[in-house]
This record gives structure tokens, C-alpha cells and sequence, in this order.
């Protein structure tokens, strides 16, 4: 092409010139058009991958395209002595810049994108894949750069190739267990039975926090001795592990005590029950909790806590419960949309049907807190949904909800990050999967007669994944599991209370033992102050009960203690 | 006996107080929830005074719009609330729309007592 624009012969050096001046002129054209023409357009963009793909790629581009400019311009000068070696210095030259190019990309939009990818979605894979691949890629790339730089100038590098693959067999026999623990950690990844930050169960019995898988041991935060327990994949790999975060982060608590055979026993599971039901942080209906809640963990000065704890929890339940009205409501409205399109889907959809089924989850939008920002830009993937302002949305609740719960006393600092970026993170999957609902419903197209499993799947995610309803069988339960006989004769009564836990994973994983602990303690309380006789003066209570606070908190299996004394302050 | 009517072009909703039964005739094919409100309205008054049994008889309703499934469907899946109320559907086969529509609510309404002649 060059030959027929420019007016020298071809091969001469007045052409070579020429054709190297009509290659700068070029390459100051593209040097404008990249660095203010793109930048200034990009730079509206809200995200910012076409900005840094363009900062990114400036320079080799220019770079590489005068190289090729070059290149072409010298092709015609095959007959000129030295030739050769230029062409070789160009073409090492290009493929440099090119590697150089790749890798940059590589790093700065590919991983950054991924990166950005999984902190907003359910997969798990970001922590050791994406360090890995930004570790490997670019020493593969320059590897494989430097070998064609290599052959470019003429160097001959089947020898090496062989040697290599010698030496690959060699090394990957002496790291074998590596390698083996390497693939156990991206099988764990891909086939995915926890998440970061579940709680496990390992086989010992002992109980961590899952930190990060690696690429050679997973670590785990062990709440016990709270340290850092790195753990072979393979290892691990090759356990039974209960997963105490799935299916859901309740988790459940059992504890025994001993009573004398002389109380009433009706009363006594009565009241055991009653405790149990009024701590603000076991599971249990509503509607008793909240009745109860004031009756029982009275504060006192040992225990000046209690109070804020009640009226905090009082608060939360209350915030809870309207969450999980709206997502009853929110449940009807989908499951009223999925019999509407069962029926509607039968000889396709007309258009008034669309319409309707439209207003219907335009109305769960609603509910949810989000509403659709209309760009007909006639493509699924224009629109976008964003938030209402609404206090009585779904989003708006939870958020609500999860700044009762931080008030909480007896959560950590870390908790008071944990929970709101738990759920932040839950509202945006959430929000992503009902825009790419909207996306379907809005625009069905070919899949009209799938759109009501579309809709299920949504409806079942929300039950499954996002917030589980309260079930019966989370109720606490109190039963008398055995008879004992002590050493006068007297008899004693197992009873076993059962209870479970809103979430395993806060306050360092002692949650559990605090809320079973206090329980304890409460019961204790009661059984003393029906065991001593009217008589007796108000100041020997009190200080009996501070005893048995400091005693009870420790003993939390331990029951026989507490039937002795018991036993003690009847005689 | 006290009866309610909402009556409009194509179709009649009758309420009859004694039997807690509301009876749909003819076609229904009203434009969304706006128009809809008053037969929903009526729907909700009927079950707010919880009876033990409300019937509700589809068997000489034609036709029914998607809008009218919405907000019959919507109805009854709110029925999952009130455990106290036996909720019936009568239905026909006589008319196209119903059987399988009707069945399907019965999924998302387990307790649902569907009668369909």
C-alpha cells in the first residue's frame, strides 16, 4: 500500500525515509487520539475498566505500532547489507512490547475485574486462584516472551524444551505432596462445602472459623485457644467436617441440671422453659419471647449488663419480626406471580399478560426497596434497578434490624463490622438476582415458559440463602432425662435443656457458652430463691446469689455442684 | 339473608353471608389491581370476621384475565396465615381455565380444599 501512496521506487532510501516519516506522523496521530480523544470520552464512564485498559495500554500500543510501522516500511529493503539484524531487533522489539502489554492487562483489568466479580457473589475462589494466576501468568507470558525473543534471533531451544520437561517430572516427584494438597485446595474451592468465615467442626471435635483456603493449608481461626490452626488441604480434604454456619448460623445448646426431687417439677419445667425463652438471643416464636423478656435477667450490680442486654434484644426481635413479615410478604406476592404465570404461560404470553405479570414483580421490587431506573435502550442488560427511599422496604428493615443487633453489649468490635457487611453483602447478591429477573420478565424473548422457575428460584433462595424463616423445631425444649439417688437417700432430677442460638460466629464463637452460662445462672437464681425458707434475711440471699454467680459461670456441665448446694441451703 | 353484589358489563361477584360463600359469574377480565380492588376488597371483608369455612365458587366464571389469577391467587396464598379458616375452591371442567390454574394453587396452599366438578 505504502509503495503505491509515496513517489520513490521502492527500495530506495528516499522511500525508507519518507515511509519512516509517514509512520511517525501516524503514530502521533494514534499518540492524540489515546490520550485525549479516548481519555476524555472514558473518563464520563462510571466504571472504570475502559479508563485503566486505556492507561494500560498507551504505551505498548504505540510502542508496538511503530515497531510494526517499521517493520513494514523495511520489508522492502531486503537487499540492503544489515538489514537482517534490524528486522531481528524489531521483531524481539514487538513481541517485548506485546508480552509486556499482556501482562499488564492481565494484572490490571483481568484480576481487578475478577476481584470486583467475587466480592459481590457467592463464589469463594478469589482468595488463593487469583493470587495464584497473578503469580503464574505473567512468569508464563515473559517465559514464553523471552524464548520467542530467543528463536528470533536464531537461537536454537529444542535442548532446553527437552531438559525442561526432564526436570518438570524430576520436580513434580520431589513435591508431590504439594501438588497434592495444591489440587485438594482448588477441589475444596470448586466443589464448595463452606465459605470463608463459616464455622467447622473438624473431627477432632474442636471448632474454628474458616479464614482462607491456600494453596497448601487452610487456615482456620480456632476459637478454643484463639489461634490460627493451618491445616493440609489434603488433610482436610479428607475429613468428615460439620459445617455449623449451614444451613443456617443457629446453632444448638444443650446443658443439664440436677434438682432435688422435692419441687414441683410442673413449675420448675415451666419456669426452665420461660428463661430460656425470655434470653433475647435464643430462638424461639415472638410473640413468647417478647412477653417474656421482662420477667426474667433481672440487672443487678453484678450484673449491671443484663439490662441493656433485655431492652437491646427486646428492640431486635421486635426489628426482626417485621423483617421476616416482609419476607412472608414477599413470599405470597412471588408465589401469586408463578401461579398467574403457570396459568398465563399456556399458549404463550399476550402482551396485557406480560403487562400484568410486569406490575405483579414491579410490586415485589417495592416491597424489596428497589425500583427500576427505565433506559429503553431495547437490550436485557440496560436496565438497572436502585434503591427507594422507603422505610417499610425489605432492604430498609434489614438495615434497621442489623443496627439494633450492633447495640447489642456483649458483641465485639469485629461483630459490629461483621454483621452489617454480612448483610450489605446478602442485599447485594439479592439485588442482583431480582435485576436479572426483572431483566427476563421484562424482556422475555425465548423464555417465556421458564420464567416461572425463574421466579421459584428466587422465591427459594430467599427462604434458603438469604434469611431462613424461624421453624417449630428451633423452640427451646426442656425434658427430665433421668432419676439419681445421692448419698442420704435424696433423689435428683436430669433435666436437660436444649436451646438454640441466633449465631454461632459472634463474640469469637462464645456466644453460645455466654447465653447458656446466663441461662444457667438464672435458673440457679430461681431454684435458690424457692428453696430458702420466708425467714431467712433479704442481705444472706443476696450474697448467696453472688456466690452462686461466680460458681455457675464457670459450671456449665458441672451440675452437681449446684445440687449439693442446693441440698445444703434446704438443710 | 344478606347478600352482597359487585356487579359489572360481562360478570356478577355475590357475596352470600350464611354460606361465607362468593360466588363469581360470568367473564372477568378487568385491567390490573386498580380495577380489581373491589372484588378484593370484598374478598378480605369476608375473611376478616375469621369463619370457620368461606367458599369461594368459580364454577360458572368463563373467564378470568391474568390479572384476575394474580389477585385471586394472592388471596388465597394470604389464607396460609389464618389457620382457622377452611378455604374452599368450587370449580368446574367445563371451563377451560380452570383445572390445572386451580391445582396449582393448591402447591403454594397445601390446607386448600379444591373441588372441582
Amino acid at each position: 500500500m505504502l509503495e503505491q501512496l509515496l513517489p520513490f521506487t521502492v527500495g530506495t532510501w528516499a522511500f525508507v525515509a519518507s515511509g519512516l516519516l509517514v509512520a511517525i506522523a501516524l503514530t502521533a496521530l494514534l499518540y492524540f487520539i489515546l490520550f485525549y480523544v479516548l481519555r476524555s470520552i472514558f473518563r464520563r464512564f462510571e466504571n472504570d475498566t475502559a479508563l485503566v485498559t486505556l492507561n494500560v495500554s498507551t504505551y505498548p500500543a504505540l510502542a508496538s505500532f511503530l515497531l510494526v510501522s517499521f517493520k513494514v516500511t523495511f520489508l522492502k529493503l531486503i537487499a540492503v547489507d544489515g538489514i537482517d539484524d534490524l528486522e531481528r531487533i524489531l521483531s524481539a522489539g514487538l513481541i517485548i512490547s506485546l508480552s509486556y502489554w499482556l501482562v499488564q492487562l492481565f494484572n490490571q483489568v483481568v484480576v481487578y475485574a475478577l476481584k470486583e466479580y467475587t466480592q459481590q457473589s457467592e463464589v469463594m475462589w478469589d482468595d488463593v486462584l487469583l493470587p495464584l494466576l497473578e503469580a503464574v501468568v505473567p512468569v508464563i507470558v515473559t517465559t514464553l516472551g523471552g524464548a520467542l525473543v530467543l528463536s528470533a534471533f536464531g537461537v536454537d531451544l529444542t535442548g532446553i524444551w527437552v531438559t525442561l520437561g526432564g526436570a518438570t517430572f524430576v520436580i513434580g516427584f520431589a513435591v508431590k505432596d504439594i501438588l497434592a494438597n495444591f489440587f485438594s485446595g482448588v477441589v475444596l474451592l470448586i466443589d464448595t462445602p463452606f465459605q470463608f468465615g463459616d464455622v467447622l467442626k473438624l473431627e477432632d471435635g474442636s471448632i474454628g472459623m474458616l479464614r482462607r483456603i491456600g494453596v497448601r493449608v487452610t487456615q482456620l481461626y480456632m476459637f478454643d485457644n484463639h489461634c490460627d490452626q493451618y491445616i493440609p488441604n489434603s488433610a482436610l480434604q479428607g475429613q468428615n467436617i460439620t459445617n455449623l454456619s449451614r444451613p443456617t448460623t443457629y446453632y444448638h445448646f444443650s446443658t443439664l441440671i440436677e434438682v432435688p426431687m422435692e419441687h414441683d417439677l410442673e413449675a420448675l419445667k415451666q419456669v426452665m422453659k420461660q428463661v430460656m425463652l425470655a434470653h433475647p438471643d435464643t430462638l424461639g416464636s415472638f410473640e413468647s419471647k417478647l412477653a417474656l423478656i421482662d420477667q426474667y435477667f433481672q440487672a443487678s450490680e453484678a450484673e449491671p449488663l443484663l439490662a441493656q442486654q433485655q431492652s437491646v434484644g427486646a428492640q431486635r426481635l421486635l426489628a426482626e419480626n417485621e423483617v421476616n413479615l416482609k419476607l412472608e410478604e414477599i413470599d405470597l406476592e412471588l408465589s401469586s406471580i408463578v401461579v398467574t404465570l403457570k396459568f398465563a404461560e399456556k399458549g404463550g404470553l399476550t402482551a396485557d399478560e406480560i403487562d400484568n405479570i410486569q406490575t405483579e414483580y414491579r410490586q415485589v421490587l417495592a416491597s424489596i426497596g428497589l425500583s427500576v431506573d427505565s433506559q429503553d435502550t431495547g437490550r436485557r442488560d440496560g436496565d438497572s434497578l436502585s434503591e427507594t427511599s422507603g422505610d417499610d422496604t425489605l432492604i430498609e428493615l434489614i438495615r434497621e434490624w442489623y443496627r439494633v443487633t450492633i447495640r447489642d453489649p456483649h458483641l465485639l468490635d469485629e461483630d459490629e463490622d461483621l454483621i452489617p457487611e454480612d448483610w450489605e453483602r446478602r442485599i447485594n447478591i439479592l439485588k442482583r438476582r431480582t435485576l436479572r429477573l426483572y431483566q427476563r420478565i421484562n424482556r422475555p424473548e425465548r423464555e417465556e415458559t421458564r420464567l416461572d422457575d425463574y421466579v421459584l428460584e428466587l422465591r427459594q433462595w430467599l427462604k434458603d440463602r438469604f434469611k431462613t424463616p424461624r421453624k417449630k423445631w428451633q423452640e427451646p425444649k426442656v425434658t427430665i432425662s433421668g432419676l439419681k439417688h445421692g448419698d442420704e437417700g435424696s433423689g435428683y432430677l436430669d433435666f436437660g435443656l436444649s436451646f438454640f442460638i441466633d449465631d454461632i460466629k459472634l463474640e469469637n464463637g462464645k456466644r453460645g457458652d455466654r447465653i447458656s452460662s446466663q441461662i444457667y445462672q438464672e435458673i440457679i437464681r430461681y431454684l435458690k430463691q424457692i428453696s430458702l425458707p420466708a425467714s431467712q434475711p433479704e442481705s444472706t440471699l443476696e450474697a448467696s446469689a453472688k456466690a452462686s454467680a461466680e460458681t455457675s459461670a464457670e459450671a456449665n456441665v458441672e451440675t452437681f455442684a449446684l445440687a449439693e448446694e442446693i441440698a445444703a441451703l434446704k438443710r | 339473608m344478606s347478600v352482597q353484589e359487585i356487579k359489572g358489563e360481562d360478570y356478577v361477584v355475590q357475596y352470600d353471608a350464611d354460606a361465607t360463600t362468593v360466588k363469581f359469574r360470568g367473564e372477568l377480565a378487568l385491567g390490573g389491581p386498580k380495577e380489581y380492588a373491589p372484588i378484593n376488597d370484598l374478598l378480605s371483608e369476608v375473611v376478616s370476621g375469621d369463619p370457620d369455612t368461606v367458599t369461594i365458587d368459580l364454577r360458572e366464571l368463563a373467564f378470568l384475565n391474568s390479572s384476575g389469577i394474580s389477585m385471586i391467587s394472592k388471596f388465597v396464598l394470604g389464607m396460609r396465615k389464618k389457620k382457622g379458616t377452611q378455604l374452599v375452591i368450587l370449580g368446574s371442567d367445563d371451563m377451560p381455565w380452570q383445572g390445572k390454574s386451580l391445582k396449582n394453587l393448591q402447591k403454594f396452599l397445601p390446607s386448600l380444599k379444591l373441588d372441582i366438578q
